[in-house]
């Protein structure tokens, strides 16, 4: 099996035109072009299994015949199937020749699904020979199409030896034109072209090259920019605390609807609808990028299509929250969990509860395509409850009022499905 | 031999797509496209698409198709593929992240909904003449008022990737 993992490995990073002589240390060999070590192969937990290949090469970079640099290639085989899915290559230069390498680049490539393209990807730069990075980059492939499609820079600029500038640049476009998306704030005048900046004037791969890095203290607040390209405007009255009877309201819908924000992507529905219970619940802030990351690593989320009904709750789960699922409901059930401390989140026919509209336009039996988060009951007025909603899919979803029997119409074709969750 | 007894196709996906399988593994956000019918084996099975759609203030967008699942028509409960296309080879030129298309399309103009319900319900009614045609060994003598009806409904932006899927049944039965 270790003979078909080192082909692999020469094969995905071409190291079968590496000449193989003996290695008599590297960075000592004058007056050869380049000096290579044959594959080592490691075995790091002990198993008996090899997991790692090691091959060390000295290069001549500037021709005078001198083994200045040194590249040290790593491959693992992280999960133990016999693949290659992770390589660190290290390169040292030392240029003066002193036996220390004045310049240092370490870069690590990690293939997470096995494609054999790197999914992640960081490179560090030592300038200055004194063992710490200077630099880090560091690159994502979201979608896994072999191109990566976002990246995020760390700088030293006082050489203190920690991190002081950063930028994060995506092309989820896939145009192959990076753009700025998350900028700390600095005490910088704002620029003029700062934000908005036109796709169709970007001719170069950083299109914020010209930005200066940032300070990242303190954190600034950031609004989630809903995607123009989704989402609805249904007619939907917010829930207000002042119109209400506050014996009469199920639920705290006045602190829910806080957590309330529109779903980053078109399929996050289920995932920003368990943020929402996860603040409630936990009175922590959650990004809900990073709970589709940890969703889609775990299977339960998948991007451009969403998360099945019984993975809802998934990640309230692994959060460490106390979850049950059921169908069959009745309004009642979900007055109760509210009232015990709870937070539910049920599915929905979209098109019913924004348009009160229920047909099999696309597809037999497949209304219920949409998670939302039941943050109270308003008996106030006894011949209109009201449901109260966060809705992560409608441009005013915070706190949506829906009249009960609207929302039944809607909650039904799932077969009243509802996820509870408890601290 | 005695006939087999089947569902509708309009039932067996509904009563599917109400089921285990795609409450616990299909995306719910996905919907139901068109499906093929295709024999595997002695089996007479059909194969469901789904999609993701979306609204972008009062349209419908509508995504590549996605993934699919077949099942017998005469055992619904038995799964006999599910594929998930963004990660198949020949389907990595897709981008699911973007709308191919809206809905209604150019061929549904100025019809209404429950109009098209009708002409989606009578297209279900070919796909059943259809499956008892070949059940029976006879010939499927609606082609093509089923061929006119399946142009008109198909999207037109999604018929590509329904090809991709199964180009025999689906250029037959929908000569776009």
């Amino acid at each position: 099996m270790f003979a078909d993992m080192l082909d692999n490995f020469m094969d995905l990073f071409d190291l079968d035109d590496l000449p193989k002589e003996p290695d008599d240390g590297l960075m000592s060999q004058a007056g050869e072009q380049e000096q290579n070590s044959d594959p080592v192969l490691v075995d790091l937990d002990g198993d008996g299994i090899p997991d790692m290949v090691v091959q060390q090469q000295g290069l001549d970079l500037d021709g005078d015949g001198i083994l200045e640099t040194q590249l040290v290639n790593q491959a693992f085989d992280l999960d133990g199937d016999g693949i290659i899915d992770a390589q660190r290559v290290s390169v040292g230069v030392d240029g003066d020749l002193d036996g220390v390498a004045d310049l240092n680049v370490d870069t690590v490539a990690v293939d997470l699904d096995g494609d054999g393209l790197a999914d992640y990807q960081q490179m560090g730069m030592d300038l200055d020979g004194d063992g710490v990075f200077e630099r880090l980059d560091q690159f994502v492939d979201l979608d896994g199409d072999g191109v990566f499609d976002m990246a995020h820079t760390a700088m030293d600029t006082d050489g203190d030896g920690r991190f002081d500038a950063f930028q994060m640049t995506e092309d989820l476009d896939g145009d192959g034109v990076f753009h700025g998306v998350e900028l700390a704030p600095d005490d910088r005048e704002p620029q003029a072209d700062d934000q908005n900046r036109p796709d169709d004037q970007d001719d170069q791969i950083f299109d914020d090259e010209a930005d200066p890095f940032y300070e990242p203290e303190p954190q600034a607040e950031v609004e989630p920019q809903p995607d123009p390209g989704y989402g609805a405007v249904p007619n939907f009255e917010p829930f207000d605390p002042d119109q209400a009877d506050p014996s009469k309201v199920i639920g705290d819908p006045e602190s829910a609807m806080e957590n309330w924000h529109w779903q980053e992507t078109g399929s996050s529905c289920a995932v920003a609808s368990q943020e929402f219970v996860l603040e409630e619940l936990t009175g922590q802030e959650f990004e809900e990028s990073d709970l589709r990351d940890l969703a889609e690593a775990n299977g339960w989320y998948m991007p451009q299509a969403g998360t099945p009904m019984d993975d809802v709750g998934n990640i309230l789960e692994h959060m460490g929250l106390d979850v049950e699922r059921s169908q069959g409901n009745s309004i009642d059930d979900i007055a109760q969990c509210l009232q015990d401390g709870g937070q539910v989140i049920v599915a929905v026919d979209s098109s019913e509860l924004w348009e009160g509209v229920n047909d099999d336009n696309f597809g037999p039996g497949m209304q219920a395509d949409h998670a939302v988060q039941v943050i109270g009951i308003d008996y106030t007025d006894p011949d209109e409850p009201m449901v109260i909603l966060n809705d992560p899919g409608a441009s005013n979803g915070g706190g949506a009022q829906v009249p009960l029997d609207e929302f039944m119409d809607a909650w039904e074709d799932s077969g009243c499905y509802m996820v509870e969750a408890y601290a | 031999m005695q006939e087999m007894q089947i569902p509708s196709v309009y039932q067996l996906i509904r009563s599917f797509n109400r089921g285990e399988f795609r409450r616990k593994s299909i995306p719910q956000e996905l919907v139901s496209g068109w499906p093929a019918i295709r024999r595997l084996g002695k089996t007479l099975c059909v194969t469901i698409p789904y999609y993701a759609r979306g609204r972008a203030g009062d349209k419908t967008i509508l995504y590549p198709l996605y993934c699919s699942a077949t099942v017998p028509l005469g055992n619904p409960d038995m799964l006999l593929d599910y594929t998930v296309y963004p990660h198949q080879q020949g389907w990595q030129d897709l981008d699911w992240s973007k709308p191919v298309g809206s809905f209604p399309h150019e061929a549904l103009a100025g019809i209404g909904r429950k109009e098209y319900q009708a002409l989606c319900a009578r297209l279900y009614d070919y796909y059943d003449e259809m499956v008892r045609a070949i059940l029976q060994g006879k010939p499927f003598t609606a082609r093509e008022e089923m061929g006119a009806l399946f142009c008109r409904l198909m999207e037109p932006d999604q018929y590509p990737q329904y090809l991709r899927i199964d180009q025999r049944f689906y250029r037959f039965f929908c000569p776009i």
